[in-house]
């Protein structure tokens, strides 16, 4: 799939663009073809779950910064960014539900099967947050449906249509098929809970510029969106351009650059490798 | 800077404007020094290419026209030179050795080795497939120009347009893997091409009707890995290992 270069100004959030009560509405309360979008991830409430040193997955060799800024022209001028190998593709979409932590998994695999050319097919996170939480619209983390993914893989619309809660799509045939897409590799420090499984900026930062999305959590957005490239907003000054879960009508194509304290992920996973089907 | 100049020029082309047809002679031999190539070709631009160190070549965009390529050797040696045009959506490019001074030649190869037994051949399959294996934990260590044949537009648009049409009559017969990757899910002739032995990662192999055409370490940018494909796009016999 392939898409057009888009010449549209990046829609950008940080602290100073979120002043703009514009911009504050697209990214809290987003009205899209009608429709009131969902976040759903639920911030860490530190009296119950205190702050911890995390120690970083041991395995990922930092890029250093003074790296980045090369590699980022390197990946433009090859066209080989994780926005690239995307093309066409549409977002997802999570309709009003609570579910942005089971689509942020769900866009990540996405894209790796866009990496590995499978053969496209739309994904249905509702079907894991759907059996995680026995059908209720709750919140989660990153952390738990890439756990999911791990053990039993993601369905596609073709067995657990897009945005249905209904039960009647909970089969063995469901997650017979959803098997084929286990995720077999990431980075995730496993002895953490889920809800307290992240990796620093610098770590998203080397996993996107060497082609690996991670799905990262925020709680000052109370939401967990696809993390799909690193970008140079200005020389020196770095962020993530998301991909959201509000369809391909909100900002960007589905898309948008977080910036300085808003690109800190509170939860983050990297999703390397999945099933071949 | 991770790309030679003229190596940077060739990014210049994209797979929409690539190739009829460009001769060079076998072999050019020369003294030390400057040194021109002409090509024969259809094609309004030449762009050249010396993936040998030792055989420098002037940039194309300083040059009024391509097809001569003016090149420097100040040191005795053989040095391969890649004349690469492109026209409406095929590539072509040809390669000629430059002698340069006094070499002496090449010593006669290995006796081949007479056929055994040798390992099950893989299933043929109709038409070009090409898989290309990597490890995604070490995919930050990959060259520039590794990453640009693995994530790259430029090989995954040449893969879309040369390789066959998949069971579904949409997705080509390209795969781009983990090598650890479970692949039980995909048909037989992935899971064979990915059971084959291989000494390293990343990897390539080559398939067309006759079998497994080539298999070998990953080129290390675009314009090599484009320029061995392209030689295998109309695929030739099994090639036994």
């Amino acid at each position: 799939m392939t898409s057009k270069k888009n010449t549209a100004k990046p829609f950008i959030i940080d602290d100073e663009s979120l002043t703009d009560p514009t911009v504050k509405d697209k990214v809290f309360c987003p009205i899209i073809n009608g429709e009131a979008k969902g976040h759903g991830l639920v911030p860490r409430d530190y009296s119950i779950y205190p702050a911890e040193m995390f120690a970083p997955p041991s395995e990922i060799n930092l890029i250093p910064q003074s790296e980045w800024s090369s590699r980022l022209k390197e990946q433009e001028q090859n066209n080989s960014r994780l926005s690239d190998v995307r093309g066409s593709i549409p977002s997802l979409d999570q309709n009003g539900q609570g579910y942005c932590w089971a689509y942020s998994t769900g866009s990540c695999l996405t894209l790796i099967r866009a990496i590995n050319n499978q053969p496209y097919v739309r994904l249905s996170p509702h079907g894991v947050a759907c059996k995680i939480k026995n059908f209720r619209d709750e919140g989660g983390w990153c952390g738990l449906s890439a756990k999911f993914s791990r053990e039993n893989g993601y369905p596609t619309v073709l067995t657990w249509p897009e945005k249905s809660m209904s039960r009647q799509h909970d089969t063995a045939a469901t997650w017979q098929d959803a098997a084929k897409r286990k995720v077999t590799e990431d980075w995730v420090d496993l002895t953490r809970d889920v809800y307290d499984q992240n990796l620093t900026f610098d770590q998203v930062a080397t996993c996107l510029l060497s082609g690996i999305p991670c799905a990262v959590d925020f709680n000052w957005w109370s939401h967990s969106v696809c993390g799909m490239d690193l970008v140079e907003v200005e020389a020196g000054s770095f962020g993530l351009r998301i991909w959201n879960s509000w369809s391909d009508s909100w900002e960007d194509r589905g898309t948008g650059i977080l910036r300085g304290s808003k690109a800190i992920p509170n939860g983050a996973v990297a999703i390397r490798v999945a099933g071949a089907a | 800077m991770r790309y030679a100049a003229s190596v940077a020029i060739l990014l210049l082309f994209t797979v929409g404007g690539w190739a009829q047809e460009v001769k060079l002679p076998p072999e050019v031999k020369a003294e030390p020094g400057m040194i021109l190539v002409k090509a024969e070709t259809d094609c309004s631009t030449v762009a050249w290419w010396a993936p040998d160190g030792g055989l420098q070549v002037i940039p194309a965009d300083l040059l009024k026209n391509t097809m001569t390529a003016v090149c420097f050797a100040i040191k005795p040696g053989r040095y391969r030179l890649v004349a690469m045009v492109a026209k409406e959506g095929k590539p072509a490019y040809a390669v000629t050795t430059v002698i340069v001074g006094e070499v002496p030649p090449i010593p006669p190869g290995p006796e081949p080795e007479p056929p055994g037994p040798g390992p099950k051949p893989p299933t043929p399959v109709s038409g070009l497939h090409v898989l290309i294996l990597f490890e995604s934990g070490d995919a930050g260590k990959l060259s520039a120009g590794q990453q640009g044949v693995i994530y790259g537009k430029q090989v995954r648009d040449w893969l879309n347009a040369n390789t066959a049409l998949g069971p579904d009559n949409k997705t080509r017969a390209w795969r781009i893997w983990d090598k650890d990757v479970d692949a039980s899910g995909e048909a037989k002739i992935w899971q064979d091409l990915l059971a084959r032995k291989r000494t390293g990662v990343p990897w390539i192999i080559i398939a067309g009707s006759g079998g497994v055409a080539y298999e070998g370490p990953l080129l290390s940018n675009v314009q090599e890995t484009i320029a061995l494909l392209s030689k295998y796009s109309t695929t030739k016999a099994i090639h036994h290992r």
